[in-house]
């Protein structure tokens, strides 16, 4: 009985220590959700704390990953609540029309000088206004190898399949070639190659013509006739056997570079690590990743002392040369001011990278863009699957995405 | 429970004759040989031979052929996150069955304690989970009390009602949920998470405990009764200790639920001070991060406990989820 | 002093959390019910005093967050809520609302003609999408949800009777056999679904590698549509069984052995002692137990969200991971009215079903009326 007064006392005390632990601060303590992953995250953190220590001391970013989904329906269910939303958002420019739609976003003309953003910034701008600042220029595909397992990046197609298939003959355990097979995002830049468009010069939605049908074709003769991807891969497939060195070549993301450098995460990469622009397609043309870069963009929420900071803190981190080359450097992306330029010979992935850029196209924040991905994607399941023929994936495609926009 | 009424094999089925049983010994056995031949000829892969023995087991004693095979069928996919787990980081994806991989480390191990927060999380999923446990016991042993003890009006409504909530969508709740949790301030702290799962776990409970105390005969309490606080001192001197099968079955069910969760948790928690392994281990693997070994890893240690306990349970729970039910 | 996230700071914080937490809620339990019981009892003056204050915790917390829910999806089902109008329903968004009324039959009706229908101009033009394939349809993922919720059944009960069966014959290593066969169920959620998905991986999942070895053609199960339809059916019935091992056999170990004995002599074979005995006695047992399994597995999610996510081609949908595909996936429209009349929707099937299965099986009685 006695004893169990004690234990009960000693909880007790534990409670008053635990409540008086949790000081006051007068310093800002920032959440932000991020779209990024971890690498990128820890980047980030840095700069905040850098930022921090010379501007407001004690300050804190919490920083929250989110997956795309995720942040989207985060965003709208908090501002649906009216309460719980972040400081801060840092993620990919097609959802900021989804956001401004919605009225969540705060306009940062009046807050931040606009024009030290020079290129990149009309892709975060709805109606002649700015729902968001760029973190970096790129968030581009682009073909990685690994410098171990082939010497040098083939410039065709031809080329690539030649070289994954003398690959897998000496190495009949490892995989030449490997890519996340079955979504849109990996699948537009063929399309791009091809000719084809998500709008028409009329900005109707056309996903049906012949350059669509063509990049479906490409793919699924990738696939059950070259027979150099594998039979089945998404991000996580690719992803993997590239870190631990058993595929040679993948396409992915400049926001995977920092996770490729480090031999913690990525042992058989680091040094090994080599990038190229995407092989040239028998047309003679390029693939054309989709490029825009991470924007950061503040909630109608944020306000006061928090407001402030958020907006000192993203000025600085975009704007200010020596911050935007760590950031860059850190992150293995190329910044999104001119004032800050790559040079080949200090940084050869980054120069390459920017290669990469070069032969983008830029990705429309318009809402609707959601109804191509959402339209494409079951379909490329189907021509990845050899269930459905290029022309009706084409077709099925443009149906599901005229319903789509009828609402 | 009452193993001595345990029904008598069919002993007069001719499959059991004692010339039946030699012929079958003699086909295990060959089955057996047969698996271990085409081990050796087929460089050692064991398969084989564990193919042979499964067979000539099902064709010796079949009653425990088929234990074993569904036993394997059980057990097997938990081995595989161990094999996994031990797997170096250069050989995470491979085709090899062995279950202690080439090249075992523990290093998936080491790095979940180092790079993330597993302890932190593993922390938080164990508060909520035994809040949850504790309070939707609380809550439950009452109201199940009520229900088995006394016709009220709109009695039987309630129980229909308590069976309709499990009818819900999950993903009709998320929004609504989330919209409670923010308007109380909750989504950065475990409190809301625990007062979401509680409520939701009241229903099932209820529905056992009340089938539960039905089959204790009210003569027990009604010696000791007159008025309302007495019945509840008889409530807790004499229904509580007799249905401590069942309590601690629905102790069990709601531990193992909220330990489980993820979509709501997802939901509401929006802080990574307050994130549970769910969470944790989900982000692991989520669309930036492949980090299949720590997962394997986190999953080995989130589970064997819990699986441990349900394996040690798994007689009580025999009897804690349908004693009474049937009535002899 | 922090290791892997965690210190002492950090556990006496959360302890500070928690345990005024449920020291609170215990105190607020008896306070309210004494209050009430005394209210009930000495100013209502009924004689159901003490129940209704013993189910008082537990109706609040049940209708914070399930009845509140519910009324929720009612009201967004009637409303036009989509991002478009976001600042009409949002306390904090920015923007004008254009919508003269927030909440109307109008739009109700209109949400749940989209469920089913599509319509244009006043005119119905077909099935409407819920997705984005022709096949996404309430029809198809009706059809489809039946065919999953009856086979996981079949095969939970099926299985689950037969293994309890066994296990009730004089054998050896029973214990052994019960603490092997119950891991299914002791397994997170979000493990299986994640372990199985990388299981039925084309190329290193075991589940190939076994078919390979054993000479057969590999599969493409998160490709081929029937396949992954299999393989999700596969995991749920796998996960199922122990539920239906466990219920069983404690109700087969209840049956008094002399009921056998007397029907033994009576000369009765082993099909007809089961059929004449031991299902009749098993009811109120296997009843229940269907019921439950009905309902959970007709809103069993995470299984086909982890594994396939609804694909490929959103051929592995059945109605609530469609559901959550349209609220949330990345498909989703964010068009909440819609998604709020499609949850209600699936809810009154369950409902209807319900209602007419414990009307005809009347097997929930012994529930009621003990």
């Amino acid at each position: 009985m006695s004893r169990s007064k004690t234990l009960l006392f000693a909880l007790l005390f534990l409670l008053v220590l635990g409540a008086f632990s949790v000081s006051a601060q007068d310093s800002v303590n920032l959440v932000i959700w991020s779209q990024d992953g971890d690498a990128n995250n820890v980047v980030l953190a840095e700069q905040f704390a850098v930022w921090a220590e010379a501007v407001s001391p004690g300050s804190t970013l919490e920083i929250v990953q989110k997956e795309t989904e995720v942040l989207r329906n985060d965003v709208l269910t908090a501002g649906l609540a009216g309460s719980g939303l972040p400081d801060l958002i840092l993620g990919p420019n097609d959802a900021i029309g989804v956001y401004e739609d919605a009225g969540l976003l705060l306009g940062l003309d009046d807050l931040i000088d606009t024009s030290m953003y020079p290129y990149n910034l009309g892709a975060a701008q709805i109606g002649g206004v700015t729902y968001g600042v760029p973190t970096n220029a790129g968030n581009h595909l682009m073909l990685m190898y690994n410098k171990s397992l082939v010497a040098e990046a083939p410039q065709t197609w031809e080329d690539l399949i030649a070289a994954a298939r003398a690959f897998e003959e000496a190495n009949p355990d490892l995989q030449g070639f490997a890519y996340n097979l079955n979504e849109p995002f990996w699948f537009l830049p063929f399309v791009h190659g091809f000719g084809g468009t998500t709008y028409a010069e009329d900005g109707s939605m056309v996903l049906d013509s012949e350059s669509w049908v063509n990049a479906y074709q490409f793919v699924q003769d990738l696939k059950f006739v070259e027979e150099i991807v594998p039979e089945e891969c998404d991000y996580a497939c690719a992803d993997a056997l590239f870190k631990e060195g058993s595929v040679a070549m993948i396409l992915n993301g400049d926001w995977a570079i920092a996770e490729y450098l480090d031999v913690e995460k990525s042992p058989a990469l680091g040094e090994n690590l080599a990038v190229a622009p995407w092989p040239v397609l028998p047309n003679g043309e390029r693939p054309k990743p989709f490029t825009a870069g991470k924007f950061i963009s503040i909630p109608v929420t944020t306000a006061d002392a928090q407001l402030d900071a958020a907006v000192s803190f993203v000025t600085w981190l975009t704007t200010d040369p020596a911050a935007v080359e760590a950031y860059a450097v850190g992150t293995g992306r190329l910044p999104a001011i001119a004032a800050v330029t790559v040079d080949a010979d200090v940084d050869p992935i980054l120069a390459a990278s920017n290669e990469a850029l070069a032969s983008g196209v830029g990705m429309t924040s318009d809402p609707t863009l959601r109804c191509m991905w959402d339209s494409v994607r079951p379909n490329l399941e189907g021509v990845m699957s050899n269930s459905m023929t290029a022309a009706d994936a084409a077709m099925e495609a443009q149906i599901a995405a005229e319903e789509c926009l009828e609402g | 429970m009452n193993s001595s009424a345990a029904v008598k094999p069919a002993s007069r089925s001719s499959l059991t004759g004692e010339g039946y049983r030699q012929l079958r010994q003699y086909g295990a056995v060959a089955l057996l040989i047969g698996g271990l031949v085409l081990t050796v000829t087929n460089g050692m892969s064991w398969g084989y031979a564990l193919g042979g023995a499964l067979l000539g087991l099902l064709l010796w004693k079949p009653l425990h052929g088929i234990l074993v095979f569904y036993s394997a069928i059980s057990v097997y996919p938990v081995l595989r996150v161990i094999s996994i787990s031990l797997r170096p980081t250069d050989g995470l994806l491979s085709r090899s069955l062995d279950i202690i991989p080439p090249g075992a480390t523990f290093n998936s191990f080491v790095e979940l304690f180092t790079e993330e927060e597993f302890l932190r999380w593993v922390w938080n999923s164990l508060t909520i989970t035994i809040a949850v446990s504790l309070i939707g016991i609380a809550i439950s042993a009452t109201g199940a009390y009520a229900f088995s003890r006394w016709r009220f009006p709109g009695r039987r409504p309630m129980l229909i009602f308590l069976l309709t909530t499990q009818m819900l969508p999950a993903s009709m709740l998320l929004i609504p949920i989330f919209v409670i949790v923010a308007q109380l301030n909750l989504t950065n702290n475990v409190l809301g998470l625990v007062l979401a799962y509680t409520s939701t776990a009241v229903p099932f409970s209820i529905w056992i405990l009340k089938g539960y105390y039905d089959t204790i005969p009210p003569d027990l309490e009604e010696a000791a009764m007159v008025d309302g606080c007495q019945r509840m001192e008889a409530f807790y001197k004499v229904i509580l200790p007799l249905s401590t099968p069942a309590l601690s079955i629905v102790f069990l069910f709601n531990f193992l639920a909220a330990w489980a969760e993820f979509l709501v948790a997802k939901v509401i928690l929006q802080s990574n001070a307050v994130m549970t392994w769910s969470l944790g281990l989900n982000e692991l693997i989520g669309t930036f991060n492949t980090d299949w070994g720590k997962y394997a890893a986190g999953s080995v240690l989130v589970t064997l406990p819990v699986l441990l306990l349900f394996m040690w349970q798994s007689k009580y729970l025999i009897s804690g989820l349908t004693l009474g039910s049937v009535k002899g | 002093m922090e290791f892997s996230g965690l210190s002492g700071e950090i556990i006496l914080g959360t302890l500070g959390q928690i345990l005024p937490l449920i020291i609170g809620i215990i105190i607020g339990i008896i306070a309210l019910e004494v209050g009430m019981y005394l209210f009930l009892a000495r100013v209502v003056k009924t004689k159901h005093a003490l129940p209704f204050t013993l189910l008082a915790p537990a109706i609040i917390a049940i209708t914070l967050f399930m009845v509140y829910p519910l009324i929720f999806n009612v009201l967004l089902a009637f409303s036009d809520l989509k991002r478009s109008t976001f600042p009409c329903y949002s306390p904090v968004a920015l923007g004008a609302c254009e919508l003269d009324h927030l909440y109307g039959l109008d739009y109700a009706i209109k949400n749940f003609t989209d469920v089913f229908f599509r319509v244009r101009d006043g005119e119905i033009l077909g099935w409407g999408r819920l997705l984005r394939t022709a096949d996404s349809t309430f029809p198809v993922l009706l059809g489809r949800t039946i065919m999953w919720t009856v086979a996981n059944v079949i095969f939970h009960f099926t299985i689950g009777m037969g293994l309890a069966l066994i296990m009730n014959m004089k054998i050896r290593f029973k214990g052994i056999y019960r603490a092997l066969i119950v891991i299914p169920w002791a397994i997170p959620g979000v493990i299986v679904g994640l372990t199985w998905k990388q299981e039925f991986h084309a190329q290193y999942g075991f589940v190939n590698v076994l078919i390979q070895a054993l000479g057969g053609q590999a599969i493409s199960w998160l490709d081929d549509p029937a396949a992954a339809f299999v393989a999700v059916v596969f995991v749920n019935i796998w996960l199922g069984v122990p539920f239906y091992m466990v219920m069983l056999l404690g109700g087969i170990q209840s049956i008094p052995g002399d009921y056998y004995e007397a029907s033994e002599i009576d000369g009765a074979n082993a099909w007809q002692r089961f059929n004449r005995i031991t299902m009749p006695l098993l009811r109120p047992i296997i009843i229940p137990a269907i019921t439950l399994d009905v309902i959970w597995t007709f809103n069993r999610l995470d299984i086909i969200f982890l594994i396939t996510g609804g694909g490929p081609q959103e051929s592995t949908n059945i109605l609530v991971s469609a559901l959550y595909n349209a609220a949330f996936g990345p498909a989703a429209t964010q068009q909440l009215g819609f998604a709020a009349a499609f949850s209600i929707i699936i809810f009154l099937i369950l409902f209807a079903f319900a209602l007419v299965w414990i009307t005809t099986s009347g097997g929930l009685k012994e529930i009621y009326d003990r």
